[in-house]
């Protein structure tokens, strides 16, 4: 009640937890008030900098130790007759869809290569694609049949589809080999999916079903005798990406690569990327702590570093060509005017 | 707040005066018994109509108590008074009630013994006196009266007279009749009664001393140094109420105040005298004098129906103001006026005639004491005594505005964090509004993630209660909204935009390709959003306790806590995701690039303003957490016209209002004075015009 909550402190000594309790519903628990000094600042802005600039040095080298063959195939691949219309080209499903590109290895590569392929401007991520999708008809199969969230691609002559919606519908079917000189590269095509996908969100006993038997065609087809467990392209391409431009694990090449190899790949070009301007990339990477090739976290992290250190010394100079003592109200907005006048 | 501990009010009555002029006026003793019953009497009004107990009323029981008379017990009707050792009986026969507008209260008894039947009155001395019987001389009463007044004391007259029989009974007739009528009650009665009030044999005046509080000069002192002004409404007589407002340094004498008076009873007396004091104000504006005006109820009644204008202009322009013999309703007029003139208003009384000001003003405060409960049953306060009022408003009040501020800023920041980031996240796929987030973080966002470290502010505390006491100017930057202002919303929406830009982008370049995957690139925003959040709060909380740390840090863990345990159900859509991302290096490199990027630039900021552009608020807090000497700190701003402050002194009560007015911003990068002046410098010039 005092004005200055003296006679808070001043009656009956507490003890433990009603003494605790007392001090908080009084609002005079001990506090711990920092105050934003130079030292405090000046350092905290340094040491941000002396660990960000290595970690982003760290960083860039990680991302410069990986190697990567970025190829662009789909104007490529398709032939000179169709160059004006290639849409009628990927649709025809008569013409010849094999095409063969040759890789140039700049740098050894160390097994494990990992094989991606990759889409530009292709939107996993709207609204309606992302949802149009069953997980529990991925999981539980012909069984489960509320799959109206799969609608347009639910059902066809009036069966249902396995796997339903338009993600599974708009598989990716492109398909890789290579070779080294003669010799065939092999390529490890197992355990690309997640583990925790095969095991918990596809069915070991669902199998396709009606799938990619309407008028319109989207992507690949299912092999209808493996489990979807087992279809690890399908599990790949339904784990939708967050961007419009991604890359998806194709395989793994489980050789090393060496200096001036030239890989040649031999490719189906089946997938539609055409009709909507998308584009399709074939990646070789190897990789490192951080992940594939990406040096912006290095970058980011040696920007950062420096901005602080930068900031560190712009104050430190303001200090000291400018000391303020705590306190002092000389230097008060509403005083300097009496100051100067 | 707990009654036991409010010390009672010191009433005393000057009781041998009244009964010297009773004498002279020759009356016998039996007169004397007759005036002191009627404490009694009216006190046994008071005690079975409203069950509390007036201070009026109590002291003048005790003073007819100091002279051998002793109420002993009521049965009935039955009042029985030992007066020296002999028991008198009254029989009490019908109460004529107290009104504001009638200004006083009589009672018919009959004297048990002598089967008379006698009317006693009490009530102010404009109400008494002239209902006097023709020929009696009022002037040593009015005499009297006046030097009461003049020693700061409260005046009133007792009167009586004989009632034959018949009178009464026909009489008792239309009283009874009035009191049942439906409409127009009120009216009816105090005709009625107006009927039997009068030919009044005029017994004495008594005066009661109403001490002050302890602490109301310093509390008043304390709080004008918080720039806010009072404004002081009572019932009292003019002089008694300057008598009053002298004591407690409301006023100051003469040559440091100036009191102007407005009185008059005609609209010409009063317009002239307002048009004079709106003039000398206008004079002294600029003179340091502490300059007040008093006005009294009926003047103010004049006031506010013809010269509305003008009387509006005199209270922008006074900080100071005495307004005496007002009516509650008055009071509440006087309230909303100086609630439409843009102040912010707060009102104070321990009276029952207090509370229609009490829920007129924004803010109404009541103390609870002996006057009763009422004032503070309609109040949004109550306190005990006067002088917490400092407290409430210094301490309490502050450091609720502060905490309000930030909690509200803050959840439009932290809001507007997530939607900015859906914003941005819809551009990359194809404005079809997919979420980036899912649904249960989202909800989780806004339900754990970010409430219960911001919900431990109501700990913090900026400077601490010492200070604050000691530096009551710092209140002005809550009166000038400085904390809460569109500029300083602006400065959380700047920084929301911002660190949407830094989660979205680094979440963009450092998982893109082939980690690109939905449910892992959601929970690594999710994640930069939740880190980002727990350094804005610790940037912005003034004084940690444990429980912030244990709110801001163990926030932070629960937050990987729930989703580790939602990453571990099978069925849910982020089954595995935070396992998974807890064991990438990127994943921690990413937050943690997130929390420099994002607080860096914010830290300066904070750091520039805080050291080179300091506020007082800063000033003092280095001084007090850093030990250093608090050195005085002047004139805080320049001390605009912005507040304005009723204080309100009604019978046996102090009541205050006061009022800021809040237009003054803090500008988002300074404060600097000329700013502060630029934004409140215009709005007081236009009304003066």
């Amino acid at each position: 009640m005092d004005v200055d909550g003296a006679a808070i402190s001043a009656p009956v000594p507490l003890r433990g937890r009603s003494k605790a309790i007392h001090q908080f519903t009084q609002q005079t628990l001990p506090a711990c008030k920092p105050v934003l000094t130079p030292a405090w600042v000046i350092g905290t802005f340094f040491l941000m900098g002396v660990i960000f600039i290595p970690v982003g040095l760290i960083s860039l080298h990680a991302s410069q130790s990986v190697t990567e063959i970025v190829d662009r195939y789909d104007i490529d691949c398709v032939p000179d007759t169709f160059k004006n219309n290639k849409v009628a080209y990927i649709k025809n499903a008569s013409t010849p869809k094999s095409c063969h590109r040759y890789l140039k290895v700049d740098k050894p590569m160390k097994a494990p290569i990992y094989i991606y392929y990759q889409l530009d401007n292709f939107y996993q991520n709207h609204r309606r694609y992302v949802k149009s999708r069953s997980d529990d008809q991925l999981l539980h199969g012909l069984g489960y049949n509320k799959t109206s969230s799969c609608e347009p691609q639910a059902f066809e002559n009036g069966l249902p589809i396995v796997p339903c919606g338009l993600v599974a519908w708009s598989l990716f079917n492109d398909t890789y080999s290579f070779s080294r000189g003669t010799k065939k590269l092999k390529i490890e095509r197992k355990n690309i999916a997640w583990k925790s996908d095969r095991d918990h969100k596809f069915g070991k006993q669902v199998y396709p079903f009606n799938f990619q038997n309407g008028s319109f065609i989207g992507g690949g087809k299912l092999d209808t005798s493996i489990p979807l467990s087992d279809q690890e392209d399908l599990i790949v391409w339904m784990r939708t990406a967050a961007f419009p431009s991604f890359r998806k694990l194709y395989g793994r090449i489980e050789e090393d690569l060496e200096e001036d190899d030239i890989i040649v790949v031999h490719l189906m070009n089946n997938y539609n990327t055409y009709s909507f301007g998308g584009t399709k990339l074939l990646v070789l990477s190897t990789s490192s702590w951080l992940g594939g090739k990406n040096s912006f976290l290095g970058v980011a992290y040696t920007f950062v570093g420096s901005c602080s250190i930068l900031i560190a010394l712009i104050f430190l100079l303001l200090h000291v060509k400018n000391p303020r003592p705590y306190g002092d109200t000389t230097y008060l907005s509403g005083n300097r005017k009496d100051i100067s006048s | 707040m707990k009654i036991a501990r409010f010390e009672t009010f010191w009433i005393q009555m000057r009781k041998n005066k009244p009964l010297n002029e009773s004498r002279k006026t020759g009356q016998t003793s039996g007169t004397k018994m007759a005036f002191c019953s009627i404490g009694y009497l009216v006190k046994q009004v008071e005690i079975s109509r409203h069950l509390f107990l007036s201070q009026d009323e109590e002291a003048l029981v005790r003073a007819a108590a100091s002279m051998h008379m002793d109420f002993v017990n009521k049965n009935a009707n039955i009042l029985e008074i030992n007066f020296n050792g002999s028991l008198i009986q009254y029989e009490v026969l019908d109460y004529l009630e107290f009104t504001s507008d009638r200004k006083r209260m009589s009672v018919v008894v009959r004297d048990c013994s002598s089967n008379k039947i006698i009317l006693l009155s009490k009530g102010a001395d404009e109400a008494i006196l002239p209902c006097a019987y023709a020929g009696f001389q009022t002037k040593t009463f009015y005499e009297a009266v006046d030097q009461y007044a003049q020693m700061g004391l409260r005046t009133f007259c007792l009167a009586w007279r004989e009632l034959n029989e018949v009178e009464y009974h026909d009489w008792s007739l239309m009283f009874k009749e009035a009191n049942s009528t439906l409409v127009d009650r009120e009216w009816r009665v105090a005709e009625v009664c107006q009927r039997l009030e009068q030919d009044l044999e005029i017994l004495g005046v008594a005066a009661i001393e109403d001490r002050l509080q302890d602490g109301v000069p310093e509390a008043i002192e304390t709080l004008r140094k918080a720039g806010i002004n009072f404004w002081m409404l009572t019932g009292d007589k003019q002089n008694t109420a300057i008598q009053i407002a002298l004591s407690c340094n409301f006023v100051s004498p003469e040559p440091k105040g100036q009191l102007l008076l407005i009185n008059g009873k005609t609209e010409d007396e009063v317009c002239r005298n307002l048009e004079r004091v709106l003039l000398t104000m206008r004079i002294t504006k600029a003179e340091p004098k502490d300059v007040a005006f008093v006005i009294d109820g009926w003047a103010l009644e004049i006031a506010l129906k013809n010269y509305r204008k003008a009387f509006t202009e005199l209270a922008i322009l006074s900080r100071t103001a005495i307004c005496c013999r007002v009516t509650p309703s008055q009071k509440a007029q006087l309230v909303e006026l100086l609630k439409s003139c843009d102040y912010r208003t707060l009102a104070i009384g321990d009276g029952g005639n207090d509370v229609r000001m009490i829920q007129q003003a924004d803010i109404g405060v009541g103390i609870s004491g002996r006057e009763g409960l009422q004032a503070a049953r309609a109040a949004d306060y109550s306190i005990g005594k006067f002088r917490f009022l400092t407290r409430l408003i210094l301490v309490h009040g502050r450091y609720s505005y502060n905490r309000t501020a930030f909690l509200s800023q803050y959840s439009f920041y932290k809001s507007l964090l997530i939607c900015f980031i859906q914003i941005f996240f819809s551009f990359v796929s194809g404005v079809s509004g997919t979420s980036l987030f899912n649904s249960v973080s989202l909800m989780a966002y806004n339900v754990f993630y970010t409430s219960v470290p911001v919900l431990v502010s109501v700990l913090d505390k900026d400077l601490s209660e010492k200070t604050v006491m000691q530096h009551p100017q710092i209140l002005f930057y809550c009166q000038a909204g400085r904390l809460l202002n569109p500029t300083t919303f602006a400065g959380w929406f700047g920084r929301a935009l911002f660190h949407a830009i830094v989660v979205f982008a680094i979440t963009m370049h450092s998982y893109a390709f082939e980690k690109s995957e939905m449910e892992e690139v959601s929970m690594v925003a999710l994640s930069g959003c939740v880190w980002l959040q727990a350094f804005v709060v610790t940037l912005e909380t003034n004084s940690f306790t444990i429980l912030q740390h244990v709110a801001i840090w163990g926030n932070l863990v629960v937050f990987y806590i729930i989703n580790w345990i939602v990453s571990a159900l099978p069925r849910s859509g982020m089954y595995t995701i935070m396992y998974r991302l807890c064991r990438q290096p990127a994943y921690w490199n990413t937050m943690f690039l997130i929390v420099a990027a994002g607080m860096g630039p914010v830290l300066a900021l904070k750091y520039f303003r805080y050291t080179y552009r300091s506020s007082k608020i800063n000033i003092l807090q280095q001084a007090e957490r850093l030990g250093g000497p608090i050195l005085s700190l002047g004139n805080i701003e320049p001390q605009p016209r912005t507040l304005d402050d009723t204080d309100d002194r009604s019978p046996l009560s102090i009541s205050q209002s006061k009022n800021g007015r809040s237009s003054v911003f803090e500008p988002l990068l300074s404060d600097s004075p000329s700013a502060v002046r630029r934004s409140f410098g215009p709005a007081p010039m236009a009304r003066n015009e």
